[in-house]
This record gives structure tokens, sequence and C-alpha cells, in this order.
């Protein structure tokens, strides 16, 4: 067989094993901790201190104690 | 200044990585560039990913807000290329396909369930490079494109901005305590156990993974790399047993401190002071509550500020110790900055900037939402995304694997990791617990 149409069915055997991936990863019954972040909708790819809103939460209260004080 | 000097300024790629993102900084904090956009998060249908949803009803799309994106960081791009001798057109053609194919990375991981396993665009931008070198090779318009260091050091400056000191400072001395005292400890020792006991040969592929495990993951094995001139095959290797480890941390660890009855608020601290990415940490202290992830949170959070100590350290260590012909006298002051990699610059003063100058200037709100939130990080994103499907297409297989003799850079990650969690949860135990400072919660 050709080098090139060798490469091109390898293309497409990866480009299948890509969408198996997908599908296998965003459809199929995931672990309990996956099915608790898809439920409250944790942004798990969250970057960083803009994009957390944990620490907004806290910064804000430690803010509000110093001010107390 | 000489003529060297100036020239510098206008060809090397370090400097403009360093105006392309004051450029975009300025850009935002004039209102010029009020927001980038950003995909939105699809269940079943990955065209979702282009709509706006506005109280869960769709109100729009992005698709004219990607074309200016495209455009415009084309033409920002094109025109340093330009200045820095290259074929800008060439350039733009091949820097069109990586865009497409970023935008097919970053709408892969914006899948609801995909998210939640916190596999990034990272790994999905290098599968999808590394399958077209791999399968059908990279052609050559396609690699003029791929501006690989461009991309990831302009997305460092920005990275930068997020960096913000005076806010973390505040966050308490336990945080400090868990995050910088461990993560230097846990670094060192594992690049002396990578090259002393492993006997790895690539210095820098070990501190990149040295980085990677004890301070922050992707961002921090990017910085780190770009500041010791790690190649290619070493930065997806080690963002690649990262990003799998993470997963499964994120996943074990909660159970196993529920499992053993472990105090939740060390055991919050132990999670944000060794997981690696942050949305990570956030998620799975999330599983032990809400006092506990806001706890795992700030671990995290005051650990991200090394990036930028760490790759200064780094670059400074890799100048005058690394590069360093063994016979030839100490590097004077003026030689360590001539070989510095300029991109750290743009990368510390921006955070110091932001930090210093416009939080108090503008006000947190400002910053955070309209500079930050809308613009800098989103822009970030993408450059990262761009910079890994470049990594992909310039990288082959059996590069890859030649990282791999012997399992050594996997066997690294994992004693670093374990030591990682150890000193982690002594340091938890020591500043949470109640022994070193008062319990705060």
């Amino acid at each position: 067989m050709p080098k090139n149409i060798i490469q091109w069915i390898r293309l497409a055997a990866g480009i299948a094993l890509i969408i198996t991936l997908v599908v296998v990863l965003g459809f199929a019954p995931a672990p309990r901790q996956i099915r608790h972040n898809v439920a409250n909708d944790i942004e798990v790819t969250a970057k960083f201190y803009s994009e957390a809103p944990a620490i907004h939460e806290y910064a804000r209260e430690l803010e509000a104690q110093l001010k107390r004080r | 200044m000489s003529e060297h000097k100036r020239s510098q300024l206008f060809t090397a790629e370090d400097w403009w990585a360093v105006w392309f993102g004051f450029l975009v900084i300025i850009a935002a904090l004039t209102g010029v560039v009020t927001s980038v956009p950003k995909l939105g998060k699809w269940v079943d249908n990955p065209l979702d990913v282009f709509l706006i949803i506005k109280d869960g009803v769709a109100s729009g799309n992005i698709f004219g807000a990607l074309v200016v994106l495209w455009l415009g960081l084309g033409v920002l791009t094109a025109f340093g290329v330009w200045a820095m001798g290259g074929k800008p057109w060439r350039y733009f053609f091949g820097y069109s396909a990586v865009f497409a194919f970023a935008v097919v990375s970053y709408s892969i991981s914006q899948q609801q369930q995909i998210r939640a396993y916190g596999l990034e665009y990272a790994f999905w931008g290098l599968l999808i490079g590394l399958l077209i070198s791999n399968t059908v090779g990279t052609p050559g318009w396609l690699l003029a494109g791929a501006k690989t260091e461009m991309f990831i050091k302009t997305g460092l400056v920005l990275l930068g901005a997020e960096i913000l000191f005076d806010k973390i400072l505040k966050l308490g001395p336990p945080g400090l305590f868990v995050a910088w005292l461990v993560a230097p400890t846990v670094l060192i020792l594992m690049y002396i156990f990578g090259l002393r006991w492993l006997k790895m040969t690539s210095k820098s592929l070990v501190m990149v993974i040295a980085a990677e495990t004890s301070v922050c993951g992707v961002s921090a094995a990017i910085a780190t790399a770009a500041a010791c001139k790690a190649k290619k095959e070493e930065l997806t290797l080690a963002v690649g047993i990262g990003l799998i480890f993470t997963v499964l941390m994120m996943i074990a660890m909660p159970l196993f401190i529920k499992a053993v009855g472990m105090d939740i608020i060390i055991g919050a601290a132990w999670i944000g002071g060794t997981i690696d990415s942050t949305g990570a940490v956030i998620a799975a202290g999330s599983m032990l509550g809400a006092q506990a992830e806001k706890v795992a949170a700030v671990v995290k959070m005051v650990q991200n500020i090394l990036i930028g100590v760490v790759a200064f350290a780094v670059a400074v260590y890799w100048v005058t110790s690394v590069e360093r012909d063994a016979n030839a006298a100490r590097p004077s002051a003026m030689e360590i900055w001539r070989r510095m990699p300029k991109f750290i610059v743009g990368f510390i003063g921006a955070s110091l900037i932001f930090s210093f100058v416009l939080m108090p200037l503008f006000g947190a709100e400002f910053v955070e939402n309209r500079i930050l939130g809308a613009v800098t990080t989103n822009c970030r994103g993408w450059l990262f995304c761009l910079a890994f499907v470049s990594i992909g297409l310039e990288s082959n297989f059996r590069d890859l694997a030649s990282q791999l003799v012997g399992g050594k850079p996997i066997w690294l990650y994992i004693v670093g990791q374990s030591l990682n969690l150890v000193l982690t949860l002594l340091a938890a135990w020591l500043a949470f617990g109640g022994i070193l400072f008062p319990r705060a919660f």
C-alpha cells in the first residue's frame, strides 16, 4: 500500500480514537466525584484568583473581619 | 541606548511577548477591548459552545467575536513575525488553521462531563496536534503558524496579571505556611532526586516536572519550561503526566479523607497543597463541604503566587549555574540580565503593576471583572490553547518516547508527589490543626 494511504488511514483511526474518548468521557457513567462536579457545576478547569468564587467569598469575609477589628 | 539593545527590543521574541501582553492589558484598561470571547458549555450538542446564555436562554452567539479575536490576535502576532524577519502572510495562513484546531480543542474541553474530569484544552490541543504530526505529518504552511514560544510567552505575561500578591497575602499565615514552605522544599528535593538518584540527563525535564508537581500544574510547567528553555517534548511529557494524576487525585483524595475520618479542614489544606490544578482543588475540596472548599482554595491560591517566584528563580539559576561554563568566572549582573529570558520582566511586571498599582487605583471589582475576568484571562486561555496545538504539531511520538527512557519521568513524578503528600499533610496538621496557629474554622 502506498505510504500516504497508510498515513491517511492512521489519521482516520486517530480521529476515531479521539471521538471515542470524547464519547466515553462525556457520556459514559462517571465516578461519584465527577457526578458531584457536574451536579454542582464546579469549574474544574477554573484558573486562579479571578475565576475562583470560593476565594472571593473568603477574601470578603476576611476584609469584613479586619474592618470590625 | 545602544543600537544592539534597540534592535533586541524589536527583534527578539521575548520582547515581542512583553509588548503584545501589555498591549492587550492597555487595550482592556482603556476600554478599547471590553471582552474576549469564551466558549460556553455543552451537554449533548457541541455547537452550544457558540451560544451566549443569559438566565438559561440563548440570547445570541459569539461567532462575530471569535472572528474578531482570530483577526485581532492574528494581525497583532503577524506584525511581530514581520518585525522579527518572518513572512507575515505565510504565518497568518498557518495561524488560521492552528486557531481552528484551538477552537475544536477548547470546544471538546467544554463538554459538561469532560469539564468535570478536569481534562483541559491543553490535553485536547496536544492530542489533536500530535495526531496530525504523527499521521500525515505537519505540512510546512501549517508549521509556519505554530509559533509555540510566542503564544506561550505572551500568555505568560497575561498570566502575571492574574497573580495578585496583595490580596493573597491578606489570606492568612496558615495558608502561607502550608503553600510556601512545602512547595519549594519539594521542588528542590525532586530536582536533586531526579539528577542524583534517577540520573536523568535532562536538567530542564527534571525541573519542569518538579515545578509541575510542587507548584500548580500546567501553568507552573509552562512558566518554568520557558524559564529553563526546556524542549517542547519535555513540556508535553510533564503536562501529560500531571493532567492524568490530577484527575486520579481529585477523585481519590476526598474519598480517602472521608474513609479515614480525617479532620476535613486539615484534609482540605492537604488537598490545596497537593493537587496540581486550581479547579481540581476546588472540586475536590467541595466534596468535603463549603468550608473545606474555601480552605483548599486559599492554600492553592497562595501557592499559585509561587509561579512568578519560581519562574524568576529558575531563570536566574539557569543563567548563573546550568548554562555557565564550569571554568568561567561568575557572570556579572549585566551578563545575567543579557541571558535572562525577557518575558520574565513582563510576567513579574504585570503581576506587580496589577497587585500594587491597578488594584488600589481602580478597585478589585473593576480589575477582577472588567480587566481580568472579561479580557486578559480569556485571552491567555486562547494563547495557551494555540500553544498546545502548536506543540502537538511540532512533536512526534519518537521524540516523546525518547524522553521516557526507563519510565524515569513517571517515577520522578510519583516519588515527588508522594513526598509532597507526606510533607503537606504534616504542614496542614501543624497550620490548620490548631498547633501553630489558632483554628480559624
